[in-house]
């Protein structure tokens, strides 16, 4: 079965096929944000032969609200994954290497974050968000992203600490080097796969995200994937213009994806298979 | 066992002061975030607050409970959310295992397909639901025009089995790379030598994959099970654009339902109580991640 000619074959149709599913709907969008609103509703649909335009996309590049939309989505990404890599690293070393009163809590509340629904927290948040003047700030997002992200990229740490031998780190003090310097010349140097792992993970989820800004984000703060569910709402929807809009969020993650992709599956497997 | 023990105790004593100051980010963030907002959320469903009302905020007991919580409404949006994740779970598990297998026979170009299967689970969720809406869409979609090459013109989005489908279908698309990359990692890291012992054993294909393979992934497949029914069981950008929880109610989970409480009808004590119940649902869940974390 295994080399025999009709397992290949199989094998192949089968991994097409579902390739097939898989794409169709991406080059859908990018298609369809290369042509005008009425070629994009012809019936049947024009896959190929269509002329493309760049209509969509320059007006969406010369739309003020858009292009705040863009800042604000990058803003978001970037913050909270400064904020995630600055919070998990020393706290997946602190789990998995040190005993501290506290410890416990930090267990419970981080599983609980891996459980619990997030609408759970937003509901409570977006009352006290409120009260505190927090409404509609990129800090806000960032901060309740951060919290949110910060279990996963906890765990997929963990992974990384767990699998540097102790030995290295008990041989070093035996020359006596300090903690910090151990954590410093020994652990950073062979954590930096895990950190940037972490990085892209958290840069692609809080580009993603949509639950937590449709909630805290009003018109200051809001990021693409809340402005294009304004498409929905609208009666006529340009088709066009918002399969152009889509494109905006799925081509910055698209290129990434290219030079990530090793780090995407070797996180995968450490938050799950070894964690 | 005794040279571990003396390590353990040498890894954990030194400095604590420097452990306070590695957790004290992460554990502000749990407390602001998390914790501070569990107990608030728990205070409001005992009282009649409300975004909208300008009325003194009075304590109500379990009346949110019982309005909210111990309804029809409540049973139908919680067998809602349970059938997405049973249902996208189960699909994910046999089309995941069918190409995992085949990718794990590392055949020419099976880097190239993993990328290619990677794609759903790193396109924004939100943007993908809207494309799938405006492909569903029943006079002009590309569904329709598929559907019209072997003679089928369902509208999915207008009734609310076909509804659940298409939620189903979606939460299923979006997270197939997971369960796939999961599995093929499994099945690369079995013991070769049993395999092969078993199929010169004379065992045929069923017996080889039913017997076993999937007894030896055993332990993986329930990893799967666990986090994708986290995330399924909290699925909402995909119900958000695509359907709004309709025709009707149909498509409306658990998530979808404090959300609407929430942010529709700006009733914070009752989204609240909706909240509390949710926790209480993921319980179970909750005390198998516990056991699942070594630290």
């Amino acid at each position: 079965m295994k080399n025999s000619f009709i397992g290949k074959v199989s094998g192949y149709f089968l991994l097409i096929a579902i390739s097939i599913v898989i794409i169709f709907p991406v080059f859908y969008t990018l298609s369809t944000a290369l042509k005008t609103n009425a070629e994009a509703q012809t019936f049947p649909p024009r896959l190929l032969n269509f002329k493309p335009t760049s209509e969509n996309i320059k007006y969406l590049a010369g739309n003020e609200e858009f292009y705040a939309a863009i800042k604000i989505s990058f803003l978001v990404a970037i913050f909270t994954t400064l904020l995630v890599v600055i919070a998990a690293t020393p706290l997946a070393y602190s789990l998995s290497r040190m005993n501290y009163p506290g410890k416990k809590l930090i267990v419970l509340l981080v599983t609980l974050v891996q459980v619990t629904p997030a609408i759970v927290l937003l509901v409570p948040l977006f009352a006290l968000v409120s009260k505190f003047g927090l409404y509609d700030k990129v800090i806000t997002q960032v901060l309740i992203l951060s919290a949110l992200i910060l279990p996963f990229a906890t765990w997929i740490l963990v992974a990384f600490v767990k699998s540097i031998p102790f030995e290295l780190e008990e041989a070093a003090f035996v020359d006596g080097a300090s903690r910090l310097q151990v954590i410093w010349h020994i652990i950073r140097p062979l954590l930096t796969p895990g950190i940037m792992t972490v990085a892209i993970f958290t840069l692609i989820g809080a580009w993603n995200e949509f639950l937590v800004p449709v909630i805290m984000s009003e018109s200051k703060a809001k990021p693409v994937t809340v402005f294009i569910t304004r498409f929905i709402t609208e009666k006529n929807i340009d088709y066009g213009l918002l399969a152009a809009a889509c494109s905006f969020l799925f081509v910055p993650v698209l290129l990434f994806t290219i030079f990530a992709k090793r780090f995407i599956v070797g996180g995968l497997l450490a938050g799950s298979v070894k964690g | 066992m005794v040279t571990n023990e003396i390590r353990t105790v040498r890894r954990y004593s030194r400095s604590s002061g420097l452990a306070v100051l590695f957790s004290l980010p992460g554990l502000l963030l749990l407390i602001s975030v998390v914790l501070a907002p569990l107990i608030t959320g728990f205070y409001y469903s005992l009282t009649n607050s409300s975004l909208i009302s300008s009325a003194p905020t009075k304590f109500v007991g379990l009346a949110n409970y019982k309005s909210e919580v111990f309804t029809a409404k409540f049973g139908e949006a919680l067998r809602v959310s349970l059938l997405i994740t049973f249902f996208s779970i189960l699909t994910q598990l046999l089309a995941g295992y069918v190409i995992a297998k085949v990718l794990a026979r590392s055949m020419k170009g099976t880097s190239f397909f993993v990328s290619v299967i990677m794609l759903p689970m790193l396109l924004t969720p939100v943007a993908i639901g809207m494309m799938w809406s405006l492909m569903l869409n029943p006079d002009i979609g590309a569904i329709k025009w598929l559907q019209s090459f072997v003679g089928l013109d369902i509208n999915f989005l207008s009734s609310s089995g076909t509804a659940m489908g298409a939620v189903i279908f979606l939460e299923w698309w979006g997270h197939l790379p997971f369960v796939v990359l999961v599995l093929m990692a499994g099945i690369l890291n079995l013991p070769k030598e049993i395999i092969e012992s078993a199929s010169i054993d004379g065992a045929n294909w069923w017996q080889l994959n039913l017997r076993v393979i999937i007894p030896m992934l055993a332990p993986v497949i329930a990893v799967i099970v666990i986090i994708r029914s986290v995330n399924a069981f909290r699925m909402f950008d995909t119900i958000f654009v695509l359907t709004s929880g309709g025709p009707g109610n149909a498509t409306v989970n658990l998530p979808f339902l404090a959300y609407k409480a929430a942010f529709t009808y700006f009733d914070t004590s009752r989204a609240s109580a909706i909240s509390v119940a949710i926790v209480a649902i993921v319980m179970p869940v909750y005390f198998i991640f516990l056991k699942m974390t070594k630290v």
